[in-house]
């Protein structure tokens, strides 16, 4: 029997991440053929298949239909398959830790694209465009008499966001614009615009999200200090003050001075403010940018911190005493 | 004495055109922070690192020593510095001279020694973010 080895596991996973991040035009054929597969599995005959170009189109439909929907009967019959291939599988438990660890755990843990659609009638039902599961069983070995996993495999493979209805089957095809960057951790990538969209879907419709979280548009687009005071979700909060930056945050709030100390090995001050709910550190870079200037950024500290060096000692996790000697700061 | 323009023959990797090319690089034996990464002399540390094993040579094109938007590189002549995964991040061994290149920060020099590098990170409620810069 093959064994995966890390590197197997970690080409699996890229492998997996380009599907979930690809901005190629559905293989409508081949999910058709996989879709009309798996509604044969729950014993139905294949249904219509209504392409649209974005979730946002795709709601009306969604909205029309919704009491044929067909998610909870779809998704008990895949739950069924995945207890199948867990006990029927000839994988040892270490085998199977090392698959979720290198492969499993940092997809579910990215931001993909598939987590900006908006599904409130079934709130399991997103899961299931979820790669992360379907890339864990293409790490570990086949299980005789188990079906329709090669049919999910080739759904997710040929693209498009889909939901399960009587008579018919409505197909989101895939964006054409889909902006990431690096996750905290090895392997983790999260859909982000800077500055825009982070998803744009065919017929022009888009999606914002900052780090991986799903936002309104004006936290990319105009965030203010009266909407980030406004706003009662914490996160999106903070997703916004990211957004404007912690410095001009600070200068346009008024946030609390709790103390200053200049920066070792650096020709600048550190400042640690109380502002809304947290303590920041405003730091300035040790290298100038092309127009001159020295970019300033804020660090979120623990609450009980009122030392700026010792704030900007915890981010290294060094002690204060220790980064009062650095000697360089680039 | 090398350059910023040396570093990235050598390298094949580019700094931001604005910063100056033609600069000498100090060579400093203390603790250095290059953005969201900071060097330090394993000697300062109370404990230590001691990886025990799989310690890699440098390669010629550097090691990445962290990744983000843009990663920070270690630097090395062949045969000089050896490499490896410590208990808080990434630790180096040089015999001499090594350095440190980031492509908005520029490089800085690090004396022969050992160092174990840590990433910055930010407060949750929850649990401490690394930055990702």
């Amino acid at each position: 029997m093959s064994v995966t080895t890390r590197r197997d596991a970690a080409s699996i996973r890229e492998e997996w991440l380009r599907v979930a991040l690809s901005t190629e035009p559905a293989d409508r054929p081949e999910a058709e053929s996989a879709i009309a597969g798996l509604y044969r599995l729950n014993g139905l005959p294949p249904p219509r298949f209504h392409w649209v170009s974005s979730p946002a189109a795709a709601a009306d439909l969604l909205r029309a239909h919704r009491h044929e929907s067909l998610t909870r009967l779809f998704e008990a019959r895949r739950q069924t398959m995945t207890r199948a291939l867990d006990s029927g599988m000839a994988a040892r438990p270490g085998r199977r830790r090392q698959v979720f660890w290198q492969v499993v755990d940092p997809l579910a843990r990215s931001g993909l694209p598939n987590r900006l659609v908006v599904y409130d009638h079934d709130r399991a039902w997103p899961e299931v465009h979820d790669v992360s599961w379907l890339a864990g069983y293409d790490c570990l070995p086949w299980v005789p008499g188990v079906e329709g996993i090669d049919l999910w495999d080739r759904a997710a493979r040929a693209g498009g966001w889909w939901v399960p209805f009587r008579q018919v089957c409505v197909v989101v095809d895939r964006p054409c614009v889909v902006h990431t960057q690096p996750g905290p951790e090895p392997g983790v990538v999260l859909v982000h615009g800077d500055d825009g969209p982070a998803v744009v879907y065919r017929d022009g419709r888009s999606a914002y999200a900052w780090r991986g979280l799903s936002v309104p548009p004006w936290v990319v687009e105009e965030p203010t200090a009266a909407r980030i005071r406004d706003e009662s979700d914490p996160d999106i909060r903070l997703a916004a003050i990211q957004r404007m930056g912690w410095p001009e945050f600070v200068d346009q709030t008024a946030g609390r001075l709790i103390a200053t100390a200049p920066d070792p090995g650096n020709d600048a001050e550190l400042l640690l403010y109380d502002v809304m709910e947290h303590t920041v550190l405003i730091v300035v870079n040790g290298t100038v940018e092309r127009d001159g200037t020295r970019r300033r950024y804020g660090l979120i500290v623990p609450e009980d911190v009122a030392d700026p060096v010792e704030a900007a000692a915890w981010t290294y996790g060094i002690t204060a005493p220790l980064y009062r000697q650095l000697v360089r700061r680039t | 004495m090398i350059t910023l323009a040396a570093l990235s023959t050598r390298t094949g990797r580019a700094f931001d055109d604005h910063l100056d090319r033609s600069l000498t690089i100090p060579v400093l034996d203390g603790i250095q922070a290059q953005g969201d990464l900071l060097v330090i002399p394993a000697h300062l540390l109370e404990t230590s690192p001691e990886p025990d094993a799989g310690w890699r040579p440098v390669p010629p094109e550097g090691l990445v020593l962290l990744d983000g938007v843009h990663p920070h590189v270690l630097v090395a002549d062949p045969g000089t510095c050896l490499s490896t995964d410590g208990p808080d991040g990434p630790v180096f061994t040089a015999t001499a001279p090594v350095y440190l290149m980031h492509p908005e920060h520029g490089a800085t020099g690090l004396a022969p020694g050992r160092y174990a590098a840590r990433r910055q990170r930010e407060w949750r409620k929850t649990v401490p973010l690394p930055v990702v810069d």
